[in-house]
């Protein structure tokens, strides 16, 4: 009986995942300072921010929204565990059934697999963007250090 | 997926927290008592409040639904929107502007927390084709495509798409709401 629910949840799983991967390919371009390694001269302009901190809002809303999305997506790894549960706590009895029950079992967690990888990469770029805000020296204080 | 969450905002302003889940659902509210039954009343207006209000489903909230046989399943995400010109909408779900998208080109994007939302329940389906003939067109897709479900004991009902419809007060529209040609 959970099978046809099994289903509406996987196809709608994986259009989640498909905006989770939006989101992530934004904030590769958000935070792509590393475009800058091959041009010393814009490297070095990462070490400081203008009069209205840009640079610092920038990564500053970058940080606090890779909270927010690995602790979203950490739910949603949640709720697919324990839907996958339910899915276990019911297995079909018939021979066939139980080959498709399995089946789909294996798409469950290949999603959940999908959005571990997801949460991982923004962990990994919230990191990137503490370094980067880190790194940055406003035009006042770039002053009184010289 | 987008749910409809999405009103059209036309001469009056409404502030989304002046609108009550009776307001934003009242098919579901109006005929509580002559169709839906405790349980399933409690596990309606979980799932349609949490759906509407963009809230996660607590453990205690599962850890309730459980014993009782009824399953839900719910997850929020966010998703990038491109921004529709010349309409204003009014989105119940915490949505704003997407960080530096101003200095690309075109309209800058919107970024919105948005809700996923399957729960089971029985004779929902049937009542909802009788609710407007967009709802009957979805619902009629859906079974198409889930002959298995309409023919078995248990439906699953995509609460984004067939049971959360938003019926503006007066001075908004909702799109999805405007009868089909």
């Amino acid at each position: 009986m959970i099978d046809e629910m099994s289903d509406l949840v996987y196809g709608n799983l994986l259009i989640v995942i498909g905006r989770w991967e939006q989101i992530a390919c934004y904030m590769d371009g958000l935070l792509a300072e590393k475009n800058g390694l091959l041009d010393p001269e814009y490297h070095d302009s990462l070490l400081t921010d203008d009069a209205t901190f840009t640079r610092s809002k920038k990564y500053f809303w970058a940080i606090e929204f890779l909270i927010e999305a690995e602790s979203s997506v950490l739910d949603n790894i949640n709720q697919a565990r324990r839907f996958v549960e339910l899915m276990n706590s019911n297995p079909p009895s018939e021979a066939v059934a139980r080959r498709m029950f399995v089946m789909r079992l294996k798409k469950h967690n290949t999603a959940i697999q999908k959005l571990e990888i997801i949460r991982e990469g923004f962990m990994k770029k919230k990191e990137e963007a503490k370094a980067l805000r880190d790194g940055v020296r406003h035009d006042s204080s770039t002053k009184l250090l010289c | 997926m987008q749910g409809l969450t999405s009103l059209t905002i036309g001469d009056g302003l409404v502030d989304p927290h002046e609108l009550e889940d009776n307001d934003l659902c009242p098919f579901l509210s109006e005929t509580k008592v002559s169709f839906f039954q405790e349980p399933m009343d409690e596990v309606v207006w979980r799932a349609v409040k949490c759906h509407l209000r963009c809230m996660r489903v607590s453990e205690s909230e599962h850890a309730a639904l459980e014993p009782k046989g009824w399953m839900l399943f719910h997850v929020t995400f966010y998703e990038i929107l491109q921004s529709q010109a010349g309409e204003e909408l009014l989105d119940l779900w915490p949505c704003g502007e997407l960080h530096s998208d101003r200095y690309r080109q075109g309209r800058p994007r919107k970024i919105r927390e948005s809700t996923l939302t399957v729960s089971r329940l029985s004779p929902l389906v049937h009542m909802l084709m009788s609710c407007s003939r967009l709802l009957q067109h979805l619902v009629q897709s859906f079974l198409d495509q889930n002959l298995d479900l309409y023919t078995g004991r248990y439906y699953a009902c995509v609460l984004t798409t067939f049971l959360i419809c938003p019926t503006p007060r007066a001075g908004t529209t909702c799109p999805a709401n405007e009868p089909t040609k």
